[in-house]
């Protein structure tokens, strides 16, 4: 029988260091979805996800063993993927902020190498349709939703990593299935008039 | 059901097993006689099957040593740094309640028994504050002898402040700067009474 996240928690801070890697072996899929989901980028995402297990060993005293592990340890992965998305908006926003010389104010001449979603979504055609229509729900509702699919989790997992009551969680999830659909249909209709368009020329 | 048609959010919470018990007795039995709600329900089926593909996002091979060579880079968690700087600060604010209040009442006993006549709230709180010390002073010398001679008594009585800062720290800060305010205010009020009261005699 294999152990409990609460005793390697455990043993680890007992001076186990090496038992730590069963929690990064039990929840590097989950993380990774999860990241992955936010970012939009894969190898962002294995990045950031090294980051969270790093965060989540040197803040491990501070787990408190009556909560499930998993949302704790996703409330660090949260705030690691909204602060590293934050940190890239905000990069965006300087590169376009006006640049003041002698002659007056002029525009950089610069393209942020973040894509924005749009580019993104042509630049590599290997995503799934499914993928892309996730990116463009608003937060409050991919969250919940890519908690709950990518990461594999319970309700109450959710309710507890969001600190959100179990029943607002059920209705976002619900409503981000909703939107996603009418996102789907939206984009599919998209591509068939893309395909259609391009036979025609 | 009541009436006909399961909405949505019903079909998905079905399919995620989080209606209640009765709800749910419900739904299967509509189901049993309504091919349209049968049939709604395959597809939301599909839908979440296709959701949870999200799920399959493989991370790197070498990813779990990927973090504990980093994680081999920090210090190995030991037992006795299990307190963490959080809760230091809590006892630590504790006991400086638990302190004030029973030096508090030293300082009512200095005052009372002082020969303070028509003093103002300044001075009052000027005297007070050299009384503590001169209190302090000699509450200190008089440890240190019972140090020599009365360990026993030193012992209970750490433990009696001890045992008000744990019950202090459990409480929130809302009722330690409750007990603060309450010791001031008892404070002034007993030593203005036993100043009317030394002024009338
Ligand atoms: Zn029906």
């Amino acid at each position: 029988m294999s152990a409990t996240d609460q005793e390697i928690v455990e043993a680890v801070l007992a001076g186990e260091q090496h038992r730590y890697a069963e929690l990064v072996q039990r929840y590097q899929g989950k993380i990774v979805s999860y990241v992955m989901r936010m970012m939009n980028n894969y190898d962002d995402a294995v990045d950031l996800s090294q980051e969270v297990f790093l965060k989540a060993y040197t803040a491990l005293d501070s787990y408190r063993p009556q909560y499930p592990f998993t949302a704790w340890l996703f409330r660090i992965a949260r705030n690691a993927s909204i602060d590293e998305l934050r940190r890239r908006r905000l990069t965006t926003v300087s590169l376009d902020a006006p640049v003041s010389t002698e002659e007056g104010e002029m525009h950089r001449d610069v393209e942020s190498d973040a894509p924005g979603p749009e580019s993104t979504y042509l630049e590599d055609e290997a995503r799934s349709t499914v993928e892309q229509a996730i990116s463009e729900l608003p937060d409050k509702y991919r969250e919940p939703l890519v908690l709950r699919h990518a990461a594999e989790m319970s309700y109450e997992e959710i309710s507890e990593a969001l600190e959100l009551p179990l029943g607002t969680v059920k209705t976002r999830i619900f409503r981000a299935r909703e939107a996603l659909r009418s996102n789907l249909e939206r984009l599919e209709a998209l591509q068939m008039q893309a395909a259609s368009g391009a036979e025609g020329s | 059901m009541n009436g006909h048609a399961p909405n949505n959010d019903m079909l998905s919470a079905y399919v995620d097993g989080v209606l209640s018990p009765d709800a749910e007795r419900s739904m299967e039995q509509h189901l049993v006689e309504c091919e349209a709600c049968a049939q709604a329900l395959e597809a939301e089926r599909q839908f979440v099957a296709q959701l949870d593909r999200l799920a399959e996002v493989t991370p790197p091979d070498d990813f779990v040593n990927a973090v504990m060579g980093r994680v081999a880079q920090h210090p190995v968690h030991q037992p006795g740094n299990a307190i963490p700087w959080r809760a230091a600060m809590r006892y630590g604010v504790a006991a400086a309640v638990v302190l004030a209040v029973l030096l508090g009442g030293g300082v009512t006993w200095v005052l009372g028994t002082g020969t303070l006549q028509n003093a103002e709230p300044g001075a009052l709180v000027a005297v007070g504050i050299s009384r503590t010390v001169g209190l302090a002073t000699v509450a200190f010398t008089g440890l240190s002898e019972l140090l020599g001679n009365a360990f026993v008594l030193l012992e209970q009585a750490a433990k009696m402040v001890w045992q008000l800062t744990k019950l202090t720290a459990r409480s929130g800060w809302m009722v330690q700067l409750t007990l603060l305010l309450l010791t001031v205010s008892l404070n002034y009020a007993f030593t203005r009474m036993v100043l009317n009261y030394q002024r009338r005699h």
